[in-house]
């Protein structure tokens, strides 16, 4: 086990240099260099030039920069002059990751549901009809569904407010479901799979032998075993989340860190871009590090292997 | 123990109680006897599949659908009458008519045709993408597999390291270096974005399929084992043909599917963020980004595109979950 | 104690009707051990769910009455059942390898059990756990408790489903197919506990097998099926002395010997097994019996009363040629 950690450690290391070195040389792939391609005012581009030594050769700027991002300095931006990107993370992240939590939150709570339903009523109407749904969830993509959504139910039926981004609990509804909508609809889809393989596994015809009532069968024998894969699929999902925080934060006017990506990417801000990805990666390295440790937990097969 | 008791059974008759005739003890002939067997077809792993393909009405229709999409984008174009960066000035933003049945966008450009052609670069895209995944994923397997030992070892610790990088972010990074650069080689052709939105299924999305090739081998080089041993160095060739290639197919197949609606997805997304494909070319995905904005206003722009883009992907998968259930060979038992 | 009559039980999928059972017949009384022998296909399995009231979708019960102490399994509701089911009738499955739920401990999975058919407490359930797994011959049963299932063996595994199975001391057990899946010699073992443990419950056991071999060991009366049928029923000593049926014959015949005339080869019986969807209308066996006679081809056989435990299902005893089948 603690070998294995420190194998997944190292792992995630690697792949977390490889994307800041990714990050770095593909940076510099643009004309000009990070810096240079826009109009910036001579003073930024002297702070800069001497703060990221910009004329020092490729090399010895890469080794500089991988020196800052080791003491946890992920740059400044440009755009908005006298922030660095940290500050920018620290203030625009809180929002994020609060709508993030819940939407990974319902996708789950919601998946399961749907999931085990359609399960439960194997090629039956209901189960038709939660395939049909998470099939369409997986199809539209985020920003459509999230612009009809407003449409239909801030404009036309006005349940709720389009501009009073989440001010209120009621206004967390509809951007938490353009967010969770893809990943609510993969997990019922994969819970639904897993159950069927699981129920018709022998140990359930041991515990139907044993007596155990159904409704036990289902959430002791069938659900442990059905979640085991759940735990695989949040790492991807921390992914989708985190891009998909990029489309519904703008549609939902929420001032959050995916908004000020897409708005970084809009103005060229290079060194915010930098910076802003390899922070959301680290996020989901860490999130990819942390699941491969806890699924050695939640599953005894793997434990002594 | 007591005596188990037993009851008269129904139907119990005593030995010789029954008179027979002599017809009915004459030996039945051996072809007597083999006419009681119905023999019941036997179908290839390929005839099975298809069968069980044209089965499954939902997955059939989303052939079809597919292939309706595939006309309407490949040959739809010719027949319009107009081009998809003709501007007709006095016909802005007009709404769907017989003349324009998806309406006119901002410049007066008819949106059926640049539907049309939205959804060619969107299934072109798809269909690229996909490529590359065959091929990368299926040579990076079969090596993996075919090697063994250290350089597989190095090789599936590479694929792990691949697996946890967030690749939306690196395709978005490549987008935007790779913009300026690209966009001058192939200027007026293929936008950038495609090109790097190749690159990155190129460098990233290959993993899964060359997981699956590589599991494929590993079974086939098993066998190989086997049949080496009882015909001293069978053919190769025979091995790859029988076995490799009829066993893999289907797997490759159905990874690749899903691949298509994901390339497309992503493109989508890529144009929301401002990343697409650039004017006057448009994909689907530019073209219902595009329209978000005056959607209030102008619900055609986004209706149309949209309503083909989420078709498109839905036919896709769905497909391929039809191909999964007809060609998977765990699901053959039933 | 259980008696079954008649009864019929099909699978209706796409491709058809799959008459599983066609008017199977069975008693066992307390204490009795019946061994049920047949291929695979032959309905076995299916009458032990039946019995159990496990029965899948698109499987029903189309006929036939099964009664269990003076309950009436099949009228019986889901809950009533399932305080039978591993109280009064318990099972033992083929494949000891997957019958465990592997993300929970050996100890959870047995006190489950007790907890449902018992009053005791858990304190209680657990002693009596260790109690029964040490009686089934399972070595430091405290540890053994807190092990998941992928790291005992496949004897280990099959002692703990017996243990599973005994826990609540079930009138009836139903062993399906329990040694199959393992080592020879881990057979042997589990036999051994079997027997032993026969004669420390009391129990009545049906014990589902295609090896005549354990039968003989361990069985009193023995039913041999085939298609659905019962084809022949008898003490052990009438089906191994007294062997009526050629299905029976022929599955003596597979046997190898290790007494007397070892030169003779082993004689396998010709032929497959007959197509549940397409059933022909006379005797089930007749495609591939060595005495086929015209009217098997078209009528199928009732069941004879050789003796009063003894019956079998063949034209053969009304016709003259009878003594063929002994030759």
């Amino acid at each position: 086990m603690i070998s294995f950690t420190i194998k997944r450690f190292f792992g995630a290391v690697l792949t977390l240099f490889i994307v800041c070195t990714l990050t770095f040389f593909l940076m510099n792939i643009v004309p000009g260099g990070p810096f240079l391609s826009e109009k910036t005012s001579q003073q930024t581009l002297d702070r800069m030039n001497e703060k990221y030594g910009l004329d020092l050769p490729i090399h010895e700027q890469y080794i500089n920069y991988m020196n800052r991002l080791l003491h946890g300095d992920l740059g400044i931006s440009y755009k908005r002059q006298g922030f660095t990107v940290n500050e920018i993370i620290a203030e625009k992240f809180p929002v994020s990751a609060k709508l993030g939590i819940i939407a990974v939150i319902w996708s789950i709570f919601s998946g399961v549901i749907l999931g085990t339903a359609a399960a439960m009523n194997r090629n039956k109407l209901l189960d038709r009809a939660i395939m049909f749904i998470s099939t369409i969830g997986i199809s539209v993509p985020g920003f459509i569904l999230g612009t009809l959504l407003i449409y239909l139910f801030a404009e036309m039926l006005g349940w709720v407010s389009a501009t009073d981004a989440l001010g209120s609990p009621k206004q967390y509804i509809l951007p938490v479901i353009t967010l969770s909508m893809q990943s609510m609809s993969y997990i019922a889809r994969l819970i639904r799979s897993t159950i069927l393989d699981v129920i018709d596994s022998d140990f359930i015809k041991t515990a139907k032998a044993k007596g155990v009532s159904r409704i036990r069968i289902i959430y002791k024998h069938i659900m442990r075993n059905a979640l085991i894969p759940l735990v695989t699929y949040v790492g991807p999902m921390t992914a989708f989340i985190i891009t998909g925080g990029f489309y519904v934060e703008r549609i939902f006017n929420i001032p959050g860190l995916g908004d000020y990506f897409v708005r970084s990417v809009e103005t060229r801000d290079y060194p915010l871009i930098m910076g802003l990805t390899i922070f959301l990666a680290l996020l989901v390295i860490v999130v990819n590090f942390i699941v491969d440790i806890l699924y050695r937990v939640v599953d005894p097969r793997i434990k002594l292997q | 123990m007591e005596k188990p008791e037993k009851k008269k059974f129904m139907n119990v008759a005593r030995p010789g109680s029954l008179q027979l005739t002599a017809e009915d003890v004459r030996t039945a002939t051996k072809e007597e006897k083999e006419q009681l067997f119905i023999m019941r077809e036997t179908l290839t792993y390929w005839k099975d599949a298809y069968r069980r393909f044209l089965k499954n009405k939902i997955a059939v229709a989303a052939l079809i659908t597919i292939v309706l999409v595939a006309l309407f984008a490949f040959v739809g174009p010719m027949l319009s009458p107009y081009t998809y960066d003709q501007q007709i000035r006095e016909n802005r933003y007009s709404p769907p008519s017989w003349e324009h049945p998806f309406g006119t966008d901002v410049h007066g450009r008819d949106m059926l045709v640049r539907c049309m052609v939205g959804a060619q670069i969107s299934l072109s895209i798809g269909v690229c993408c996909a490529v590359l995944v065959v091929v990368i994923g299926v040579i990076y397997g079969a090596i993996s597999g075919y090697c063994g030992g250290k350089v597989d070892y190095v090789m599936m610790r590479y694929l792990e390291v691949l697996y946890t990088i967030p690749d939306v972010l690196v395709i978005i990074l490549l987008q935007i270096s790779l913009k300026e650069p690209l966009g001058k080689i192939f200027a007026g052709t293929l936008g950038s974005s495609m090109i790097s939105i190749f690159v990155a299924f190129a460098l990233l999305y290959w993993v899964n399929m060359a997981r699956m090739v590589r599991g494929q081998v590993l079974l086939v080089k098993e066998m190989e084992y086997v049949s080496a041993a009882r015909a001293m160095g069978a053919k190769g060739s025979r091995i790859i043909f029988r076995h490799l290639i009829p066993n893999s197919i289907g797997v490759i197949l159905v990874t690749a599917m899903f691949q298509i609606p994901m390339a497309i997805f992503i493109e989508a997304f890529l144009s929301y963020i401002g990343l697409g494909v650039s004017a006057p070319l448009a994909s689907l995905g530019s073209l219902s980004s595009g329209a978000i904005g005056s959607f209030r206003s102008y619900p055609h722009l986004l209706l149309f595109p949209a309503m083909l883009i989420s078709l498109i992907i839905l036919a896709f998968n769905l497909l391929g979950d039809g191909l999964r259930d007809a060609l998977d060979p765990r699901l053959r038992s039933e | 104690m259980l008696s079954i009559n008649d009864l019929h039980f099909s699978f209706f999928t796409p491709a058809g009707e799959v008459r599983a059972l066609n008017g199977v017949s069975l008693d066992v009384a307390s204490g009795e051990v019946v061994g049920i022998v047949g291929e695979s296909g032959s309905g076995k399995s299916v009458t032990a769910s039946v019995i159990t009231g496990l029965t899948q979708a698109p499987g029903r019960v189309k006929s036939g009455e099964v009664m269990f102490n003076e309950i009436d399994i099949l009228s019986t509701g889901e809950k009533a059942m399932q305080k039978i089911r591993g109280g009064e009738i318990s099972m033992i499955f083929q494949d000891p390898m997957t019958s465990l739920n592997p993300v929970f401990t050996i100890g959870n999975q047995l006190i489950e059990a007790i907890l449902l058919h018992t009053d005791k407490n858990h304190k209680e359930a657990r002693a009596h756990a260790i109690h029964m797994m040490s009686q089934v011959g399972i070595p430091n049963p405290e540890i053994r408790m807190k092990q998941y299932s992928h790291e005992l063996s496949g004897g280990m595994r099959q002692r703990v489903m017996i243990a599973m199975a005994l826990s609540c001391e079930p009138k009836l057990l139903i062993a399906d197919e329990p040694t199959t899946a393992l080592d020879v010699t881990v057979q042997a073992q589990i036999l051994d506990l079997m027997k032993t443990l026969r004669s420390e419950t009391d129990a009545a056991v049906i014990l589902i097998t295609h090896d005549l071999g354990i039968v003989a060991d361990i069985c009193d009366t023995v039913v041999v099926m085939y298609a659905g049928t019962v084809v022949e029923r008898g003490t052990v000593d009438e089906i191994y002395d007294n062997t009526a049926h050629p299905y029976t014959r022929g599955l003596l015949d597979c046997l190898p010997r290790l007494d007397g005339d070892t030169d003779s080869p082993l004689e396998p019986i010709e032929g497959l097994p007959v197509d549940l969807l397409n059933m022909p209308p006379g005797c089930p066996f007749a495609s591939r019996c060595k005495h086929t006679m015209n009217i098997c081809l078209t009528t199928p056989s009732p069941e004879f009363e050789l003796s009063e435990s003894h019956t079998s299902r063949c034209w053969l005893h009304t016709a003259s040629r009878k003594a063929e089948v002994r030759a």
